[in-house]
């Protein structure tokens, strides 16, 4: 649905590009932000959801995370996309999160692991095509992998991000994230198999 | 992120890769979770101060501070009506005193506006609104600076 608010500083709020919302909002414009926020929300909370598994240390990562870009919005400099920006956010918020909660990062996954599917005991594959099901098997695939793994397959294959845009959220290099990237593919390819 | 329209039907479908299914599978499914904490991000992240100094307001009922993230805000509201030119940076500068000494505004100027002209208008609304604000406390040399920065040029109006 489009957001036809007209921005105080012109234009119409959902026509704006990310960079000029960013501008507006780092000088106090709160329409501006409420907009970006709406704009990334659903795939920021999408992202951090997968990473941390729990909808209440979810929805206290995001609060953090868009508190972090209210506050760091008038120091953006537009190095990188608004959105990546947004992402490295979250994945610092995401961090910070397991750190408190001394959440366990999942393990590396062995061949014990790759040979458990992700579907449920007497699934029927070719009769459960519902898109719910689909993405409760993949949520459950993703919690096999490694933190660095998953939070690179959503970036890179879900949400569209560059290597290199990934590496900067990550705070690795491309190459790493080539390689997480090709170790995650393997494995949910074994874990998805039966929704082939 | 770019995508072919039918891409998504495609790589939805039962039979094709099931990595390419998971990841559009993914993309089309809207988290019920993010519209139920949508608000309450939206409140607590606005509700958040940002770093700011303090500048001193002079008014008939007596001495006041200012944050500059509130003159900020005021300055960009002061300047929303320009239609020539829009601020993306506005810094303060002031004395030992916390008096405002300087203010430099960054703007972006409609591409084929007259500058000087926009920028002597940026100048006049900065002014204007900052003394409104603060009262009569800038130092007595003569009040504060209003340097104007022209940043960024845009061929769209609308971005401003």
């Amino acid at each position: 649905m489009r957001d036809e608010r007209p921005a105080p500083g012109g234009g119409v709020v959902d026509e704006l590009d990310d960079d000029v919302l960013a501008r507006r909002a780092g000088l106090g414009d709160r329409l501006a932000f409420t907009e970006l926020v709406d704009r990334h929300g659903p795939a920021l909370h999408r992202y951090a959801s997968r990473m941390l598994d729990d909808p209440s240390e979810t929805a206290d990562c995001l609060q953090d995370a868009m508190a972090d870009a209210w506050r760091g919005l008038s120091g953006f400099g537009g190095r990188s996309s608004v959105r990546t920006w947004m992402f490295t956010l979250v994945t610092h918020a995401v961090r910070r999160h397991q750190s408190r909660q001394l959440k366990r990062t999942a393990a590396p996954v062995d061949d014990e692991v790759l040979a458990r599917r992700a579907t449920g005991p007497g699934q029927d594959p070719a009769r459960v095509v519902e898109m719910q099901g689909f993405v409760e098997a993949l949520d459950a695939a993703l919690r096999q992998l490694p933190e660095g793994q998953r939070s690179a397959w959503i970036l890179k294959e879900v949400e569209g991000l560059s290597y290199a845009e990934v590496a900067e959220v990550g705070r690795t290099t491309p190459d790493v994230v080539r390689g997480r990237l090709s170790r995650a593919r393997a494995t949910l390819t074994t874990l998805l198999e039966d929704w082939r | 992120m770019s995508v072919p329209e039918d891409q998504g039907v495609r790589d939805a479908a039962p039979g094709a890769d099931p990595l390419a299914r998971a990841a559009e599978a993914l993309r089309l499914h809207t988290d019920a979770g993010w519209v139920r904490v949508r608000q309450r991000v939206v409140d607590a992240a606005l509700s958040a101060v940002r770093p700011a100094r303090t500048v001193a307001a002079q008014h008939e009922l007596g001495r006041f501070s200012v944050s500059t993230d509130v003159l900020t805000d005021v300055v960009r509201t002061a300047l929303e009506p320009l239609p020539d030119a829009a601020p993306s940076r506005v810094v303060f500068e002031t004395d030992d005193d916390d008096r405002l000494v300087a203010v430099r505004t960054t703007v972006v100027v409609a591409f084929g506006a007259d500058v000087v002209e926009a920028a002597e208008q940026v100048r006049q609304e900065v002014g204007g609104v900052l003394r409104a604000v603060l009262g009569e406390v800038a130092p007595a040399s003569g009040g504060f600076v209003v340097d104007v920065h022209v940043g960024d040029v845009t061929v769209d109006r609308r971005t401003l």
